[in-house]
């Protein structure tokens, strides 16, 4: 009868933190993991706003930039939620000019957007500032700062899905190190 | 005979006490629901957690598996710095740029993991805590040391950390965190240990020198240090190793090389020999 | 003015008594066993079981039955000097009274006995033997290879006995009766039969298949805890008949007496 107790008890006790499980995620880069699970999780855990931070910095670095824009809603709490909005804002708003610019042509030079450090706000401060070179519809990017790296930016069609895609791929030394791939 | 009085008022207090089990264990279920409810309840309002972010920047990981992230505040001013101005060409326009990077929560992993216990009193303690180490907060992410990648149009400690960059441009990872040592290497610490040494004259001391020194960047006093420190005392390990070390970076490969041998030799030390695979490498 | 609880209470003593024998249907099949084995060509019988099971009444019952028509004697109490248990024998043999100091030759006995086979055939009932000697085990058992004397023997169902038992009496042929402990049937049974036999109808029927249960889990069956406890509760009673009858009611079983009486014998503890 005791051990019955101890156990319901216990059980109540025991939490999986999903908030730290993440943060786990999160330091050990498996970004796209990070992304997924807090995704799954994501209507627990809504009104945390580390969660949501933690979530959106995970989705920024995998394909799936999308996803940054729910938690960039939502954090509005605190003062450093809303600066994490702002960033994650930001980022979405350079992928998605950055797409008209190049499907549809638009021009989007002398914009004055916030600086991030991710390497879609460097490539769109490359772009805005026209230093690039254009090859067969790819534009590449040297990078000022670290001059070890090469930034491919172009359009690729995915005839069998009927989707279009932004690549950006990055060479670090003439080698292909990263790709991300937008829609 | 059986005192038969004697007798029911045992049996009373024997039922009375039954009685109270059962109520009990009765009354206890609502409250294990309703505990747990309250938990998870409390679980999820997490923000006040939040504020706290601020103030555990500055504290330094040691032992505890709190992971702590420099915290990068965000920089909303708007800052008239130009970058390629040049002192002869005129009306060149500032640029105004602004830059946002986003603030990492910190997050304590044991409390994290841990039952999540409702301490209203905690609450009240959190803001005295805020309150008083707020000041002293702010003045030490501002004596942080500054990662490389910087642009001269954002002021100084507000860029993600070496790891942060290095994650996001796909360097060799730093896996460890290192120990922000607010110490290590400033001049007033050297300073403080040569009187020291100068004093006592320990082998420790020569070797804190030379572990100062060397964290500087400044090797050769490294080494020299740390061969003081290997004079006063042969077996100090550490000296040994440092001494390498230092001679390593120095360009001296070999030399290294031969030092640890001979202290392997000697000793059979586990660390010297990782160090000799390291030094082979050049992985110093 | 005698409580009626009082006579009840006495019902309950323990006693090896043929009054107080109560037949239950588990109680009877081993008797006809047992009663059946004398007839059989077996040197010894063994009775076993845990102490209270009722072995001793079961003999009790037997040597009342059966002293008319054949020669059984009974020894109650073990004797443990050899010498004068086997003084007893010879004498309830040879029905003849041994001066004091003349002491009866194993050997002679043994004689004795092999002279009389074919003419008689005697049983001899042993309670408790659980406290003989080995060696007066082995001439029990020299005995009965004469084929001229039976004897039933009962022991106490212990680890070391059982060993014992089995040991000793491996090659022997045997029969081997067990008794344990009642079940809530037959316990309910015993306790109605026992107050019935005395007139005690209506407080037969007070007792509930709840009580039977909650008295079994207690005593677990055993006559003599069941006898023991019952006893306690009736003494309970007759107090309360005595002092407060208000506190006691006709109809029902009190939980409360049995409870307390409970306490008392360190059923429950307090």
């Amino acid at each position: 009868m005791k051990s019955i107790w101890i156990l319901f008890f216990s059980s109540t006790m025991l939490f999986s933190s999903h908030l730290s499980t993440l943060y786990k995620l999160y330091e050990k880069q498996e970004y796209l993991k990070a992304c997924d699970y807090g995704s799954k999780y994501y209507t627990k855990n809504r009104k945390n706003e580390k969660y949501l931070t933690l979530y959106g910095l995970s989705c920024v670095e995998t394909n799936k930039l999308d996803r940054i824009a729910r938690p960039m809603v939502e954090l509005k709490k605190s003062a450093d939620g809303r600066a994490n909005a702002s960033y994650f804002g930001t980022i979405l708003l350079q992928k998605q000019l950055l797409l008209q610019a190049l499907i549809d042509k638009k021009e989007i030079y002398n914009l004055h957007l916030p600086k991030t450090s991710f390497v879609l706000s460097k490539v769109f401060a490359l772009f805005i500032d026209k230093k690039y070179s254009l090859k067969d519809d790819i534009y590449i990017f040297e990078d000022s700062a670290k001059s070890e790296f090469t930034y491919k930016l172009y359009i690729k069609k995915d005839s069998k899905n009927n989707r279009t895609y932004m690549i950006l791929d990055i060479y670090k030394n003439d080698k292909f190190s990263k790709r991300y791939q937008y829609e | 005979m059986i005192n038969t009085k004697k007798l029911e008022k045992r049996w009373y207090k024997y039922k009375s006490k039954k009685v109270l089990s059962s109520l009990s264990l009765v009354a206890s279920i609502p409250i294990l629901f309703g505990g747990s409810y309250f938990l998870y309840m409390d679980y999820l309002k997490r923000d006040n957690l939040f504020l706290l972010s601020q103030i555990d920047q500055t504290k330094i990981t040691s032992n505890t598996n709190q992971s702590i992230l420099t915290n990068v505040s965000q920089e909303k001013s708007l800052k008239e710095v130009s970058k390629d101005v040049k002192s002869n060409s005129s009306h060149e326009e500032v640029k105004e740029e602004l830059s946002l990077e986003p603030v990492i929560p910190i997050i304590d992993m044991d409390k994290e993991e841990r039952v999540k216990r409702v301490v209203r009193h905690k609450k009240s303690y959190k803001k005295v805590y805020k309150k008083k180490h707020y000041a002293q907060a702010k003045r030490q992410v501002k004596a942080e040391v500054i990662p490389q990648v910087k642009k001269s149009t954002v002021q100084p400690t507000q860029y993600l950390t070496k790891s942060e960059i290095a994650t996001v441009s796909r360097e060799p990872q730093v896996k460890k965190f290192k120990k922000i040592n607010l110490h290590g290497t400033s001049h007033n610490y050297i300073e403080t240990i040569h009187k020291k040494f100068l004093k006592s004259n320990k082998p420790r001391e020569a070797l804190l020198l030379a572990k100062a020194y060397y964290n500087k960047g400044d090797y050769s006093k490294a080494e020299a240090w740390s061969l003081k420190a290997n004079k006063l005392d042969s077996n100090l390990e550490e000296s040994w190793l440092l001494f390498a070390k230092a001679k390593a970076k120095l360009g001296k490969k070999q030399e290294s090389v031969k030092i640890l041998a001979s202290y392997y030799k000697k000793t059979r030390s586990s660390k010297a020999k990782v160090l000799i695979n390291k030094v082979k490498r050049g992985q110093i | 003015m005698s409580s009626k609880f009082e006579t009840l209470k006495n019902i309950f003593v323990d006693s090896v008594n043929q009054e107080n024998y109560v037949e239950l249907d588990s109680v009877k099949y081993n008797y006809d066993i047992l009663e059946s084995s004398l007839d059989k060509p077996l040197k010894m019988v063994l009775l076993f079981g845990k102490p209270g099971t009722g072995k001793s009444m079961l003999l009790n019952q037997l040597y009342h039955n059966l002293k008319s028509k054949r020669e059984i004697h009974f020894f109650e109490a073990p004797i443990l000097s050899e010498k004068e248990f086997l003084r007893s024998i010879y004498e309830s043999i040879s029905g003849r009274q041994i001066p004091a100091k003349m002491r009866v030759n194993f050997d002679g006995l043994l004689k004795f006995c092999q002279k009389l086979k074919g003419e008689r055939e005697i049983v001899f009932l042993l309670d408790e033997c659980q406290l003989y000697s080995e060696a007066l085990m082995e001439k029990i058992r020299l005995l009965s290879d004469t084929r001229v004397i039976k004897f039933i023997i009962t022991l106490h169902k212990t680890e070391n006995e059982d060993v014992i038992a089995k040991e000793h009496f491996k090659t022997r042929i045997w029969e081997v009766i067990e008794l344990s402990n009642a079940n809530e049937y037959d316990l309910e049974l015993y306790l109605q039969k026992k107050m019935i036999q005395k007139g005690f109808v209506e407080v037969s029927n007070m007792i509930s298949k709840k009580n039977i249960k909650y008295i079994h889990d207690f005593t677990k069956g055993n006559f003599r805890e069941t006898n023991k406890y019952l006893y306690t509760i009736f003494e309970i009673y007759e107090y309360y008949d005595i002092n407060e009858p208000h506190k006691i009611s006709g109809k029902k079983f009190s939980k409360k007496i049995l409870e307390m009486a409970a306490l008392k014998l360190g059923y429950i503890n307090d």
